[in-house]
């Protein structure tokens, strides 16, 4: 019992702090309507303040003491009562949240890869050990921002078990769906459905055993809604979008090493396909570039090898031997895997359908680039690898097509919008 | 009239959230999981998913941290096929030891089992931590034969046939009876890859069930050297 109201109060304490600790948002000057959309554009700031005092070695006990603070000037400075909505749909949102937390503390299954190194990084911040000591660690050249966020609820508030701080993942995965379903042009019922359909279609248990693919796939829906208002919209003062595309991109970078590639093909495709002006090009182009070298100088410092990908053992003579064997290797597990998600294959369906049904404009277009642009970087990153390429793909392709597979729920969007048209 | 409609239809959409929402209760068996949470602790729930002394050995790593105190990490060596089971027990602020001090699912005896494919044969289940194949053993059908034939074993990687293992036998084969070879190799400790036997002479295939190669164990240790150990499970010295 003492378990489930644990989980019940960090629950609420994961939507309090977030809430409460980062300032209102204006969208388009005008403040976030929805709990919803209000929770998760501030979860992305969240996810990088962390990223920020993990990366200054601050203490955890300092930036929990720093948010609290931060929360109680802004409750004193904001006149406006913070006041919380009961509708139907937080009441879903807060229930999805609490069902899947009950199934994560009832498995307390940890992935493969979250045995061999994440929960290693994540026990390093809850022991309020620096970002350098990851050093002896396996896997150096992965990042840590997810295990950090984990860590930190794991610590806070009650210091208690690992997979509270899991219950984050959670939080950003369901909050992420109900905030991506917001584009469909219809009433709020349809909406939280469709919202219900994509839980029960994508959830798996397996999601949340502290692999970092659940918090790429979420910052990949968030990220995808945004980029989708940038093409179908003119939006009057899309700084915001922009901003938040960006940070999305950041807190992708420093979870996952893929999430350069699957997140930044959005930042490229929105420049040819996004309704901005040069400026607003220009302030994309180079927020990435920024971004993207931050990232590597910093990597650099910590003395990280690329121990997955080996070059000089991939272009071998054998690797172009191989090379058709291997391009029918991935080709094969790609359908395998497509047929066995089910948001990709729903997806591309709907792709096909639209394809048929209208003409091909700039969204349709916008939607089959970054297809294109993903089913590339799919074969180069599994020819790449250093290990065995078939077993490579068995055990890694699932995953980062599931990743990626938040984009393509574009697909519906689009054929559910023009026919409500 | 209209306005009577509205509600029914939006009864009837809420109708189906609550429907979408119990699919949902049932997918992720969450009264099941209550249940349960609510019966279990966490460690007994821990020790169901990874074992006392079995898969990661979860329980034997917690009673042994509690009876000793670790001044670094210790090495774990886990003869199943799994991921490390340090972080049951990891200290960040720690070093990792060098030499391996606990053994997890040991197996004193390592032995990989080799089944009739017809025009080869194709290993079952891994062998971890071996430095020596010592012999080789045959499962015959019925009845004795003479060999007089290169034996070879290889792995595929990408695609590739690797040989790893070739020597000329000259023997009266019986069942079950070891041939001893002492070749020192740590080719076939292996995490997930296959291994293939090959006779030259294919004709003699059809008179072999099985053919199993023993290993010699890269740790060995005696009953003094042990200091804490459960079933499989032992912490040495």
């Amino acid at each position: 019992m003492i378990e489930i109201i644990l989980i019940f109060f960090q629950i609420f304490f994961i939507g309090c702090l977030i809430n409460l600790s980062i300032p209102k948002i204006k969208i388009n000057s005008t403040f976030t309507t929805s709990l919803t959309e209000s929770l998760i554009l501030k979860s992305i700031i969240f996810i990088n303040i962390l990223l920020v005092f993990s990366l200054l070695n601050i203490s955890l006990n300092y930036l929990i003491i720093s948010l609290i603070v931060f929360s109680l000037i802004l409750i004193l400075k904001e006149k406006e009562k913070n006041k919380i909505n009961f509708n139907l749909k937080n009441f879903l949102i807060f229930i999805y949240i609490f069902i899947i937390s009950i199934a994560l503390t009832y498995d307390l299954q940890l992935g493969w890869d979250a045995k061999f190194f994440w929960f290693l990084k994540t026990i390093n911040f809850y022991q309020d050990n620096s970002l350098s000591n990851l050093e002896k660690l396996p896997a150096t050249d992965y990042p840590h921002l997810g295990a950090y966020i984990w860590s930190f609820f794991w610590r806070f508030p009650f210091d208690s078990y690992e997979y509270l701080g899991r219950i984050f993942y959670v939080f950003l995965y369901i909050l992420s769906i109900f905030y991506f379903c917001e584009i469909f042009k219809s009433n709020e019922t349809y909406k939280l459905i469709l919202s219900s359909l994509i839980i029960l279609t994508t959830f798996d248990i397996e999601l949340f055993n502290g692999n970092q693919e659940i918090v790429v796939f979420s910052l990949m829906l968030v990220a995808s809604k945004l980029s989708y208002e940038l093409v179908t919209r003119k939006i009057k003062n899309p700084t915001i979008h922009l901003i938040f595309l960006l940070l999305s991109f950041n807190a992708a970078l420093w979870v996952k090493n893929e999430g350069l590639f699957l997140l930044g093909f959005i930042l490229f495709i929105i420049l040819f396909f996004g309704n901005l002006n040069l400026k607003q090009k220009k302030f994309i182009l180079l927020g990435s570039i920024l971004l993207i070298t931050a990232r590597f100088v910093i990597f650099y410092f910590l003395n990280t090898e690329l121990e997955s990908f080996q070059f000089e053992k991939t272009f071998s003579s054998s690797f172009f031997e191989n090379l058709l064997l291997n391009l029918k290797t991935i080709s094969f597990y790609s359908i395998v895997y497509s047929l066995s998600l089910p948001l990709i294959l729903l997806s591309l369906l709907t792709l096909l359908l639209n394809i048929y049904l209208f003409k091909i404009d700039k969204i349709q277009l916008f939607i089959i680039s970054y297809l294109i642009l993903n089913v590339l970087f799919i074969f180069a990153a599994f020819m790449f690898t250093m290990e065995d390429v078939e077993w490579q793909v068995k055990v890694g392709l699932k995953r980062v097509m599931f990743e990626s597979s938040g984009f393509y729920l574009l697909t519906i969007v689009y054929l559910f919008n023009k026919i409500k048209r | 009239m209209r306005k009577k409609n509205n509600i029914k239809r939006h009864i009837n959409l809420n109708l189906i959230i609550i429907f979408l929402l119990i699919i949902f209760l049932i997918k992720s068996d969450f009264f099941r999981n209550l249940y349960f949470l609510n019966q279990d602790g966490y460690t007994k729930r821990m020790v169901a998913r990874y074992g006392y002394c079995t898969k990661e050995s979860y329980g034997f790593l917690i009673d042994l941290k509690k009876k000793y105190k670790f001044d670094v990490n210790p090495k774990i060596v886990n003869y199943d096929v799994l991921p490390p089971s340090n972080w049951i027990v990891y200290n960040s602020s720690q070093d990792f030891e060098k030499r391996p001090r606990i053994f997890l699912n040991y197996q004193k005896d390592l032995s990989l089992i080799f089944n009739n494919l017809g025009k080869n044969f194709k290993s079952e289940g891994y062998v971890q931590y071996t430095d020596l194949l010592e012999s080789i053993t045959f499962i015959t059908k019925n009845k004795n034969f003479y060999i007089n034939d290169k034996i070879k074993i290889y792995k595929i990687f990408n695609g590739k046939k690797k040989l790893i293992f070739e020597r000329y036998v000259n023997k009266n084969i019986e069942n079950q009876k070891k041939i001893y070879l002492n070749f020192k190799t740590e080719e076939f400790n292996s995490r997930w890859e296959k291994f293939y036997f090959e006779l030259e002479n294919t004709n003699h295939n059809n008179k072999i069930d099985k053919v199993i190669l023993n290993f010699r164990n890269k740790y060995q240790f005696s009953d003094e050297d042990v200091l804490f150990s459960k079933k499989n499970c032992f912490y040495i010295k």
